[in-house]
C-alpha cells in the first residue's frame, strides 16, 4: 500500500476540518507516550547514576575480610582470628595469575597534626595497588603514591577532602608536612569526592604501608585486603576457589561463613543490572498500558468519523475509489493522529525530562540520580509503537468503512 | 450502448423478501437521451443503482460498452464507474470541505491524475459551463442549483460514455430545474448518452425517450 503525498494532503484536509477533536482524542496517546518518557528517562537516570557509583568499585573487584572461625577444625579452637601477611599475598598472586592487583588494607584511628591544629582520623596504611583497585583519584594539583613511593617507603600522605579542609583551611595541602603518630609525612594529594561512596574517604588519610608498618603497628599480620581480577576472569568461579584456598592455608572449614567474609562487587553489580532490567520492563508494560487506553480513545473517534462521513465515502466510491483506497484513507488518519499526538508527547516528555535536569544541577546535594537520561532509540522504539497503535486503532473502523455500500451512503444524506 | 436482458433484483431481509424487478428488458443506444420514469416504489431507483454499478442484480445480464456486467468484485465495479460512468445525484453530494474546483477534480484524482493538472482541467470544465467565478468557493456558499451543476461537472469532468442521473432536478425550482436540464441536453448533444430518473414529466419530455417502469417491469 504506498503512501503519495496526495494522500497526506486529503488527510491533512480531514484533520484540519476537525482539529480540536483530533487533538481531544490524541491526548490520551500523548499522555501515554508522555508518561512512558519520563518513567524512561528518569528510571534510565537512576540507574546510570547507580551503575556508575560501582563502577568505582573498578569491575571485579573483591574485598576479602578475615573473621574468626565459628567452630573447631582439626586441632584449631573455634574463634581463631583469620589473618594475612605480605607473605600471604605474594602466595595468592603466584597461585591466582589472573589476580591484577592486590593491596593489604591496615587501619587505626589516629591523632594528626598540622602546625597547631590535630585531628584525628582514620589513617589507612595501602600499597599503590589500593588506588587502581578502589579507583581513587587525586585533584588536579596533588598526585596518588606510587609504587616507587611504597618500594622506597616514602614518608607521603593521601588525605580525604575533610582532613586538608580540617587541617589546612583554605590553604593548599599539597607539598606540606603533617605528623601522625609523631612521624613526619609530605601530603602529596587531596582525594576528589564525586560519589556518595566516597563519604568514608573524606576522613581518611592514606600512607604507604611498609611506613603505616613502620610508624603505627609493627605487627605484620592484617585482616583485610582487597584485589581486582583480570577482565577476563570468573568472578563467582574465583570466589569460591580463594575461600577453599584461604581455608586450607589458615587451617578452617571452607564451610565457616564466619571466618571469612568476601565481597564481591561484580555478582553485586549484575544484580543491579538485573534489578534494573526489571525495572525497566515494568516501566515499558505500564507505559503501553497507559497507550492501549489512548487506542481504543483513537479507535472510538475514527468509528465515529466514518459515521460522520458515511456519504463522503459514499461519494468517493460513486467517482470510483476503489474500497482499499477507503481503507487507506481511514488508516493513514489514525496514523496520523496517533503519530502527531504521540510526537508531542515524546517532546513534552522530553521537555520534562529537561526541566527535571535543571531542578537535578541546582540542587548541590549529593542526589542518588544526577541526570535523566532518554536516548533516542528509546524514543524511536516508542515511535514504531506509535505507528503500530495508530493502524490497531483505525484497523475495525477502517474496514467498516470500506465495506459501505456507495448506495447506502448517499441515500444516507437524505435520509437525515 | 447499454443493454438489460431480464434482470432481476429482489432485497431481502430477515423478515421480507422484496422482489423489486421482476425480468426488466431494456437497451439504449450511444448517444441517446433517455428517461425513465415510474412511480415511487416502482424499482425505478434500484434500477438506476443496477445501471451505475453501485448495486447487484440477482439474475439476468447487463451489458454495457458490450462488456457484460456481472459477478463484479467491489474494485471492479468501481474501476467501472470511474471510467464509464458519470453520476448526478438528487442532492448534489458534494465533500463539503473541499473547494469546488477539488470537488469537480475528484474523479481524476481516483485515476491518479496529478494534483497540478486535473485541478486546471477541472477549471477548465467549470469555465465551459460558466461556473468558474465559483471555482475557489466552498459547496456551502453555492446556491442549490449550482451546486447541481457542479456535480454535473464533476460527472463530466473525466470523459465518460455515460451520464446517469437520478433525479438531478428533484430539489430544484422550476426554473433551475430547466437550466439544469438544459445543460444535460447540451451534454447529450456532444455525444454522451444519458439516462436521467424522473418522474416530473417535464423532464422527461426533454429526452428522446421515455421509459415506464411500473411494478418492476418496463411498460410497452
Amino acid at each position: 500500500m504506498s503512501v503519495s503525498i496526495e494522500a497526506l494532503r486529503e488527510i491533512y484536509h480531514s484533520i484540519r476540518q476537525n482539529r480540536v477533536r483530533a487533538i481531544l482524542s490524541g491526548f490520551g496517546i500523548s499522555w501515554g507516550i508522555l508518561i512512558l518518557v519520563v518513567l524512561l528517562g528518569t528510571g534510565k537516570g537512576f540507574q546510570d547514576s547507580v551503575m556508575d557509583i560501582f563502577s568505582v568499585f573498578a569491575q571485579k573487584s573483591v574485598y576479602v575480610y578475615g573473621g574468626a572461625t565459628s567452630v573447631k577444625h582439626k586441632n584449631i579452637k573455634e574463634g581463631a582470628a583469620i589473618q594475612f601477611d605480605m607473605e600471604y599475598l605474594k602466595k595468592l598472586r603466584i597461585r591466582y595469575p589472573e589476580v591484577a592487583a592486590i593491596s593489604p588494607e591496615v587501619a587505626a584511628m589516629l591523632p594528626v597534626r598540622r602546625e597547631a591544629r590535630s585531628s584525628v582520623f582514620r589513617t589507612v596504611g595501602v600499597n599503590a595497588d589500593y588506588m587502581r583497585i578502589k579507583i581513587l583519584r587525586a585533584k588536579e594539583d596533588g598526585r596518588l603514591f606510587n609504587a616507587s613511593d611504597v618500594e622506597n617507603e616514602r614518608h607521603v600522605a593521601v588525605v580525604g577532602e575533610n582532613v586538608a579542609a580540617g587541617l589546612f583551611k583554605n590553604q593548599l595541602a599539597v607539598g606540606k608536612p603533617i605528623s601522625i603518630a609523631g612521624a613526619i609525612f609530605r601530603v602529596v594529594g587531596v582525594l576528589r569526592n564525586d560519589d556518595i561512596f566516597g563519604a568514608s574517604e573524606i576522613n581518611t588519610v592514606y600512607i604507604p604501608y611498609p611506613c603505616y608498618l613502620k610508624t603505627v603497628n609493627s605487627d605484620p599480620r592484617f585482616s583485610a585486603f582487597c584485589l581486582y581480577l583480570s577482565a577476563e576472569a570468573d568472578s563467582k568461579k574465583f570466589e569460591e576457589s580463594l575461600r577453599n584456598y584461604v581455608a586450607y592455608h589458615s587451617d578452617f572449614s571452607s564451610a565457616d561463613r564466619q571466618a571469612l567474609y568476601i565481597a564481591n562487587f561484580e555478582t553485586q553489580t549484575t544484580a543491579f543490572e538485573s534489578l534494573f532490567k526489571g525495572l525497566r520492563q515494568i516501566i515499558w508494560i505500564f507505559g503501553l498500558c497507559f497507550l492501549v487506553s489512548g487506542v481504543v480513545g483513537i479507535s472510538n473517534i475514527m468509528l465515529v468519523v466514518v459515521k460522520e462521513r458515511t456519504n463522503e465515502i459514499g461519494i468517493r466510491l460513486a467517482v470510483g475509489a476503489l474500497p482499499k483506497s477507503i481503507v487507506r484513507l481511514v488508516l493513514l488518519e489514525s496514523v496520523a493522529i496517533t503519530a502527531l499526538s504521540g510526537l508531542a508527547g515524546l517532546a513534552a516528555g522530553k521537555g520534562v525530562l529537561l526541566l527535571v535536569n535543571r531542578l537535578l544541577a541546582m540542587s548541590d546535594e549529593n542526589m542518588l540520580m544526577k541526570q535523566t537520561s532518554f536516548d533516542w532509540l528509546t524514543a524511536l522504539g516508542a515511535l514504531a509503537v506509535l505507528v503500530v497503535a495508530g493502524v490497531a486503532a483505525g484497523a475495525f473502523p477502517a474496514v467498516k468503512a470500506s465495506t459501505i455500500e456507495p448506495v447506502d451512503a448517499i441515500r444516507y444524506e437524505n435520509r437525515g | 450502448m447499454i443493454r438489460l436482458i431480464d434482470v432481476h433484483k429482489t432485497y431481502t431481509t430477515p423478515f421480507t423478501c422484496l422482489h423489486v424487478l421482476k425480468g426488466i428488458h431494456l437497451s439504449v443506444r450511444q448517444g441517446e437521451m433517455v428517461a425513465i420514469m415510474g412511480a415511487s416504489g416502482s424499482g425505478k431507483s434500484t434500477l438506476m443503482n443496477i445501471l451505475g454499478l453501485l448495486d447487484r442484480y440477482d439474475a439476468g445480464e447487463y451489458y454495457m460498452s458490450n462488456r457484460l456486467m456481472k459477478h463484479l468484485s467491489r474494485e471492479e465495479s468501481a474501476r467501472c464507474r470511474n471510467r464509464l460512468i458519470g453520476f448526478v445525484f438528487q442532492s448534489a453530494n458534494l465533500i463539503a470541505y473541499k473547494n469546488i474546483v477539488e470537488n469537480v477534480a475528484l474523479p481524476l484524482y481516483y485515476r491518479g491524475v496529478r494534483r497540478k493538472e486535473r485541478n486546471l482541467l477541472a477549471l477548465e470544465q467549470l469555465h465551459q459551463l460558466g461556473l468558474e467565478e465559483w471555482s475557489r468557493h466552498f459547496p456551502n456558499e453555492l446556491s442549490g442549483g449550482q451546486k447541481q451543476r457542479v456535480a454535473i461537472a464533476r460527472a463530466l469532468l473525466p470523459e465518460p460514455p455515460v451520464i446517469l442521473a437520478d433525479e438531478p432536478t428533484g430539489q430544484l425550482d422550476s426554473q433551475t430545474s430547466a437550466e439544469v436540464i438544459a445543460m444535460l441536453k447540451a451534454i447529450n448533444q456532444k455525444g454522451t448518452t444519458i439516462i436521467i430518473v424522473t418522474h416530473e414529466p417535464l423532464v422527461a419530455n426533454a429526452a428522446h425517450r421515455i421509459i415506464h417502469i411500473k411494478d418492476g417491469t418496463v411498460e410497452s
